[in-house]
């Protein structure tokens, strides 16, 4: 095996433009191994253009985004290398959760009895046979997350995993998170939900209008911005971002 | 290749309404093809096993929605997502649903024309018509009825990746089979050519049963087969092409 390179993920000057609206421009940044990273900006920021660019889903107009020093898609098992929770996951309205895992874990050669598993992680196995219409944003967040958990990957990137889940199901989700990190994982989630960001991530990237406006670790985030709270460091960045030229 | 084939066939498995479509292409086409041969009546210059057969026709058409509908329906519930994540090559994720379909539609294609020469056959047989048909005739009409459908379904396939908005692709479809292709060929400049070289002229042709609009500018099964391969061919490379550079934001 080749040795594991330092970072989980490079973004270098990546930049998208649909039309003329430049929705990244110039961003980049990494995730190292053993860390939570909290990507956060307003909405519209870019955010889930970058994750998607960074999964090879969006072609960018210019820079890379590489996993492991490649591009995701030139990756030999993207499954056990990186699991991703994307818009809720993608969901079949008529196909049963369990369904749903089972054509990832068929196309990318994971045993079956891995369903199982995940099913049991995210504690969605009284629902697994129901068709996944009728599932509440919750369940279907749980469901989204045990599918990137499948290939049991040192990398996850999770857009806005917290959302719709209950109190019990943000609380257990930080401590899953943390408990991933301390294996040696690397985590990039973004969020709005910003103190519960400030409980479970190492470093933080802010972005607003597409660009970087802040990176590093969250305590010195706070220090450097003199702020008390994650909130009030943020709304001070992503403020300022706005208010300046455009 | 084969364990994405196999994730395709899980894919059309799970979600009810391809299975449930295919199910009742064959039983419409059967109770058709079985009432024809059974209660209609046919005039001297009439061909009793030819008409009553070309009603299993319908499963080009059904052929084409499926091939629409599997490419379309992950565009719509943003299936497409998760399927790229999983297999980022694009072209073998296109490639494994081209020929699910195609084996889908093979099956397809084989029970409808089966079962209605199976079903109409004799049923015309016990009321003393003569199909005019040999059994050499029988076994052309299924292998080119079934080429057929195997061909509608890649062409739907095709069409679905080019168009990719699952509303807008079936309508599409079938304003194209059943509105501009007959009304086309009522022209008087262009209408011999659109018999000849319409989808609905070479649907008809390609399994040599007749069709009331159009069985007098027709190709022989072989030709009708090929042109109907290359349009299929022509869409699902502009089909691939699209594909291929698209952004998936959804």
């Amino acid at each position: 095996m080749p040795p594991q390179p330092r970072s989980a993920i490079t973004l270098a000057g990546l930049s998208k433009s649909f039309g003329a609206v430049t929705a990244v421009d110039d961003l980049s940044f990494e995730v190292g191994y053993g860390r939570v990273v909290g990507f956060l900006g307003p909405n519209g920021a870019g955010k889930t253009t970058t994750l998607r660019m960074l999964m090879g889903l969006i072609e960018p107009t210019s820079g890379t985004a590489r996993i492991n020093g490649v591009l995701y898609g030139d990756l030999d098992d993207p499954v056990h290398t990186l699991g991703a929770l994307l818009d809720g996951g993608g969901l079949h309205p008529g196909r049963s959760g369990r369904n749903h895992l089972r054509i990832i874990t068929t196309a990318a050669r994971i045993p079956y009895s891995r369903v199982e598993e995940v099913l049991e992680l995210v504690d969605l196995q009284s629902a697994a046979d129901r068709r996944a219409g009728g599932y509440s944003l919750g369940m279907k967040q749980r469901l989204g997350l045990a599918a990137a958990l499948l290939g049991d990957p040192r990398i996850l990137v999770l857009d806005e995993p917290a959302n719709g889940l209950d109190p019990q199901g943000i609380h257990w989700l930080r401590d899953f998170l943390r408990s991933l990190a301390a294996e040696g994982r690397a985590i990039l989630v973004s969020s709005h939900l910003l103190a519960e960001v400030a409980q479970t991530v190492d470093d933080v990237v802010v972005i607003a209008g597409g660009r970087l406006v802040a990176s590093g670790p969250l305590a010195r985030l706070l220090a450097e911005r003199g702020a008390r709270t994650l909130e009030e460091a943020y709304l001070d960045l992503t403020d300022a971002a706005s208010a300046g030229p455009a | 290749m084969n364990t994405l084939i196999r994730a395709e066939v899980l894919k059309l498995r799970t979600a009810r309404s391809y299975p449930a479509v295919a199910i009742g292409a064959i039983l419409l086409i059967v109770a058709a093809v079985a009432a024809t041969a059974a209660a209609g009546s046919f005039k001297a210059g009439d061909h009793p096993g030819r008409d009553s057969l070309s009603l299993a026709g319908i499963a080009h058409t059904f052929a084409l929605l499926l091939g629409v509908l599997a490419v379309t329906s992950e565009f719509r519930h943003g299936t497409i997502t998760p399927a790229l994540l999983t297999t980022p090559k694009r072209m073998r994720l296109l490639t494994a649903k081209l020929t699910t379909l195609a084996a889908g539609a093979l099956v397809l294609g084989l029970l409808a024309f089966g079962l209605a020469a199976a079903v109409g056959l004799p049923a015309l047989h016990q009321r003393g018509i003569d199909s005019q048909l040999g059994s050499n005739d029988v076994a052309a009409i299924i292998a080119g009825g079934t080429m057929a459908t195997v061909l509608f379904a890649a062409l739907g396939v095709g069409l679905g990746a080019l168009v990719r908005n699952q509303v807008g692709t079936v309508v599409a479809a079938l304003v194209l089979l059943y509105a501009i292709d007959p009304l086309l060929s009522l022209l008087p400049a262009l209408g011999h050519t659109v018999q000849t070289f319409g989808l609905d002229g070479l649907s008809t042709a390609s399994d040599a049963t007749t069709s009331l609009s159009s069985n007098a500018h027709q190709l022989h099964e072989l030709p009708a087969l090929l042109v109907l391969a290359s349009y299929a061919a022509g869409v699902i490379v502009l089909g691939s092409l699209a594909f291929q550079r698209r952004d998936i934001t959804s």
